[in-house]
């Protein structure tokens, strides 16, 4: 076991590494230079050398790389140039309120897209499988940045019942939170639902066709205990895959429900970043949410191993 | 012989369109969906005349009208027929996403395909390189690169294209991982025919099912994208009648003249579904082994 | 044989599946019966409805598209098809066991053998401590030649063998002491040694407990050795039925004939052929008016296809039955 952890803690490595380097170089390619575009026209000579001094924008790209990998791995990130503060400093400022609407994004869409994927299957080609199998196409469907703006005019504009925009801190007042949340959370977490309910249902499908259903029933076990004993955790286990890729669709997702509801998270961090050729914004942001991707299917590939026998016992 | 041949092959083909469409009459919807959307885009310029507005015509004296005989879907703020422009959007997502799904197909199959088939390190780098490209979120990943591009169709293509590379990639290899060790494969090996033909020739043909349903599902994906880079401005440039343009211009006036907004959305959500559930039935008909694996 | 006591008694059982093409009629008017301590067989080729015979005895049928239209269950006296779900649950897995086809797939793959053993224990043994299921599942694994029983407990499906996994699952039909075992081709998937030693552990805690077994299979030459009597089963109906040495010696139907005459035997002298049978068998959906055999039947006449089906009728020999309009010998046409 000690060794298969080992082992896919040496692959996560080098897929960060590899990470590291893409990153890096997507933001190189970008054309223009970012001391033209910080300082202006009209800067003389002196003042973009100094600039590029400052940014090691002077030096050879490979070095270049290496001087912000071991900044990365010392905890810097380099500075803003829009913000003229360090990278980290504006993450750690923005994170938590991506976290705060990702996470219970998150979770609810699990949770419910368990629930749904499951009743779906077990009452197959019934009136609520085809709700719920229409309501997860719309959701799989329908641009979020669109049902954005719709909710934002129905339930802000017509109905006057939530707030168009804008965000406060759980920490600070949390019924405000709430208030503020409910609407983004839920645009978030309504594309999620619909991949986990979609891989609910067709895994479930799947497993109630099984032989070993079949003998759990023929054992005179209730209907209720094939399904959440036997059926539930075998199709339960390949989701768990599905919601770890979640979390990439989260912070993507946060650009657009970001920039709909005007929070100042990681998401809109980003799109300032790229508007203004931030150049070592764009680096860290991705090279963190990279990371934190990385980190997340390391965590769902270890969880495998408890919820299933048979990768466990290969670890051996 | 041949005649039962023949009879078998006739056979499959109805066994296909059986199976395609017996999810109902929701695949039937969807692909007529998607037939129509093609011929909108196809005859763009036609229907335009008919309307007697092009996507581009400002109508000063009529800005954010109600649909009427004159405007069929209303106008825009500056007076631009939104018909004329929904027809023109359907040209550049069809158009974008198709294009991209190609330009990935393309080079992720031979990616995969040879990475594949030769297996060992060069496998292992290639793959998790591929992870690593997987790990960061696709509409970050295009929005970075579409500053390059400048709102140039053919550019966001190339660029959407790169960010749905992976999952061609990933198919083709996990295919061909386990293709190779059918005997076919190893007896083309033992006779030495060349590695190249090895690939084209044998382990091609039999990802054709999977490349075909992928490529169905990615070309909604790409349409997705697009237009939500379109929205956010990094996409297709302004006057160009992008659906997700539209969305965003439409925006401010969504309590007034909702249609503008509203459209261009259910435009994009019908086309992106009838995608998805075209590829669902695609990979019903084509190989029911495939169901929860692609 | 003494005791001639009535088990499970099968009345006029109808099963259809309805799908796109049409009413699949896999049970059609089936009866047949199962006497205590008796060893009964079901043979046919694949699509004759055997297995949906059996699997209608036990209502699994899955449902849509399945549905059992009509007949009667009778067992320990009781009509089963009158039972609530509920109560049908009692009877499975503790009256009448069932054991499949697929070892290999056949059990959890995310649970121990132990565990799957004792929950179906405790399931019929309301009250029964994890300790008593758990020393009760033990000795089911020890009944069936598991060694080292204590260990196996603990182990999951995939760390056994096929040969093994049917053991297991043999274990768990014993644990309950079930008065009926229905074995649905128990051999099929295991390779041949194994296949033998798998029957005669079926048939050694059939004669030590008492059970009734029915056997469902294809394999002729598995039956003539284990089997007290005999059903042949063709097109969803039973078209010949009697003990094992009326089959055997003197079969009447053409099918049972054709069946015999494809199965190797030792005895089989060399350059002597075996005989398939032409033809495959018919479409479900849509049967014939006439004998459903006929179009494979190398006895057919005109006469056959002008009448309806043959019921089923005593041969004069007692207790053996047929479907047959003819009165086929050795071969041959009589009268």
């Amino acid at each position: 076991m000690g060794r298969y952890i080992l082992k896919r803690l040496g692959i996560s490595l080098f897929v960060v590494l590899m990470v590291s380097i893409i990153t890096f170089a997507l933001v190189k390619i970008l054309p223009g230079d970012p001391a033209v575009l910080a300082l202006g026209t009209e800067a003389t000579d002196e003042e973009l050398e100094e600039f590029h001094a400052k940014y090691n924008l002077d030096k050879p790209v490979v070095e270049q790389y290496f001087l912000w990998m071991k900044g990365a791995m010392h905890g810097d990130l380099g500075d803003s140039i829009k913000f003229s503060r360090p990278v980290t400093v504006c993450i750690a400022e923005r994170l938590p309120r991506t976290i705060s609407i990702g996470l219970p994004a998150l979770i609810i869409a699990s949770v419910l897209g368990i629930v749904f994927g499951v009743i779906s299957a077990v009452f197959r080609g019934g009136v609520v499988d085809n709700f719920i199998t229409f309501l997860s196409t719309i959701g799989l469907g329908a641009p979020q940045f669109w049902l954005g703006i719709l909710a934002v005019t129905v339930f802000g504009l017509r109905l006057d019942m939530l707030p168009l925009s804008g965000y406060v801190a759980p920490s600070e007042d949390f019924g405000q939170y709430v208030y503020h949340a409910i609407l983004p959370v839920s645009i978030l977490a309504f594309g999620l639902l619909a991949s986990v309910a979609r891989q609910s249902r067709s895994n479930m499908l799947e497993v109630i066709n099984q032989d070993y259903i079949r003998t759990a029933r023929a054992n005179g076990l209730s209907e209720s205990r094939v399904i959440f004993r036997h059926a539930l955790k075998n199709a339960l286990i390949p989701v768990i895959t599905t919601i770890g890729l979640q979390v990439r669709v989260i912070f993507g997702g946060s650009l657009m429900i970001e920039q709909v509801f005007n929070i100042a998270g990681i998401g809109s961090l980003i799109t300032i970043a790229i508007q203004g050729r931030d150049y070592m914004v764009i680096e860290g942001c991705v090279l963190m949410i990279s990371v934190f991707v990385v980190i997340i299917n390391l965590i769902i590939d270890l969880l495998y191993g408890f919820v299933d026998p048979r990768i466990r016992k290969s670890w051996r | 012989m041949g005649e039962i041949r023949k009879k078998k092959s006739t056979g499959s083909a109805a066994r296909f369109f059986r199976v395609f469409f017996s999810r109902g009459i929701i695949t039937k919807i969807c692909f007529g969906i998607l037939i129509l959307f093609v011929l909108i885009a196809v005859f763009a310029p036609l229907i335009c005349k008919l309307i007697g507005f092009g996507p581009y015509e400002q109508d000063l004296f009529n800005m954010l009208k109600k649909p009427s005989s004159e405007h069929l879907l209303g106008t825009d703020d500056i007076g631009r027929d939104t018909l004329a422009r929904l027809v023109y959007g359907a040209r550049v997502s069809l158009l974008t996403g198709i294009l991209s799904s190609v330009w990935a197909a393309i080079v992720g199959i031979l990616i995969g395909l040879a990475a594949g088939y030769f297996g060992g390190l060069l496998n292992t780098v290639v793959m998790r390189i591929t992870d690593a490209f997987i790990a960061i979120p696709p509409i970050i990943f295009t929005m970075v690169l579409s500053s390059m591009v400048k709102g140039n169709l053919l550019g966001l293509s190339l660029v959407i294209g790169v960010s749905i590379m992976p999952s061609y990639i990933r198919m083709v290899n996990g295919l061909v991982g386990s293709l190779k060790e059918n005997d076919y494969v190893v007896a083309a090996k033992l006779v030495r025919e060349n590695d190249f033909i090895i690939m084209l020739k044998h382990l091609l043909p039999n990802c054709m099912a999977s490349m075909i349903v992928t490529f169905t599902m990615n070309v909604g994906t790409a349409i997705m994208l697009e237009s939500t880079l379109s929205y956010l401005g990094v996409g297709i440039a302004a006057p160009t009648p992008a659906w997700g343009v539209m969305v965003s211009e439409g925006y401010k006036y969504l309590v007034n003249q909702p249609l503008v907004a509203i459209l261009p959305g259910v435009c994009i959500m019908l086309v992106v579904i009838s995608f998805n559930i075209c590829g669902d039935s695609l990979r019903d008909a084509m190989d029911p082994r495939l169901r929860g694996k692609l | 044989m003494e005791n001639k006591e009535i088990l499970l008694d099968v009345k006029n059982l109808r099963t259809s599946f309805f799908t796109e093409s049409g009413e699949v009629k896999s049970v059609n008017d089936v009866s047949f019966h199962v006497n205590r301590q008796e060893v009964v067989a079901v043979v046919g080729e694949s699509g004759s409805g055997k297995s949906v015979t059996q699997l209608s005895v036990l209502q699994l049928i899955q449902s849509p598209p399945g549905r059992i239209l009509g007949g009667e269950i009778w067992f320990r006296g009781e009509n089963l098809l009158t039972y609530d779900r509920k109560k049908m649950r009692t009877i499975r897995g503790n009256g009448i066991s069932m054991i499949f086809q697929e070892p290999m797939t056949s059990l959890n793959p995310v649970y121990t053998v132990g565990s799957q053993l004792t929950e179906v224990l405790r399931v019929h043994h309301k009250g029964m401590s994890r300790q008593e299921a758990w020393r009760r599942g033990v000795e089911a694994l020890k009944a069936v030649g598991i060694p080292d029983p204590e260990a196996r407990m603990k182990n999951y499906p995939f760390e056994m063998s096929g040969g093994m996994r049917q053991r297991v699952l043999i274990a768990i039909a014993v644990a309950c002491s079930s008065e009926l075992i229905i074995a649905d081709e128990p051999t099929t998937a295991l390779d041949v040694t194994t296949q033998a030693q798998v029957m005669e552990l079926l048939m050694s805690l059939v004669q030590e407990n008492g059970t009734s077994l029915i056997v469902v299979t294809h394999n002729l030459g598995l039956v003539t050795r284990y089997a007290d009597r005999i059903y042949v089963m063709y097109a969803g109906r039973i078209v010949e039925s009697g003990t094992t040495e009326m089959i055997m010696k003197n079969p009447r139907h053409p099918y049972t004939l054709g069946l015999m005459e494809s199965v190797p035997k030792l005895d089989t002298e060399k350059g002597e052929q075996l005989i398939p049978i032409e033809g495959a068998p018919p479409n479900l959906a849509n049967m014939p008016s006439y004998c459903s055999f006929y179009p494979r039947c190398k006895f057919a006449c005109e006469e056959c296809k002008n009448r309806p089906h043959p019921e089923l009728r005593s041969t004069g020999e007692e207790g053996h039955y047929i479907s047959c309009h003819l009165d086929v010998r050795g071969g041959k046409v009589n009268g």
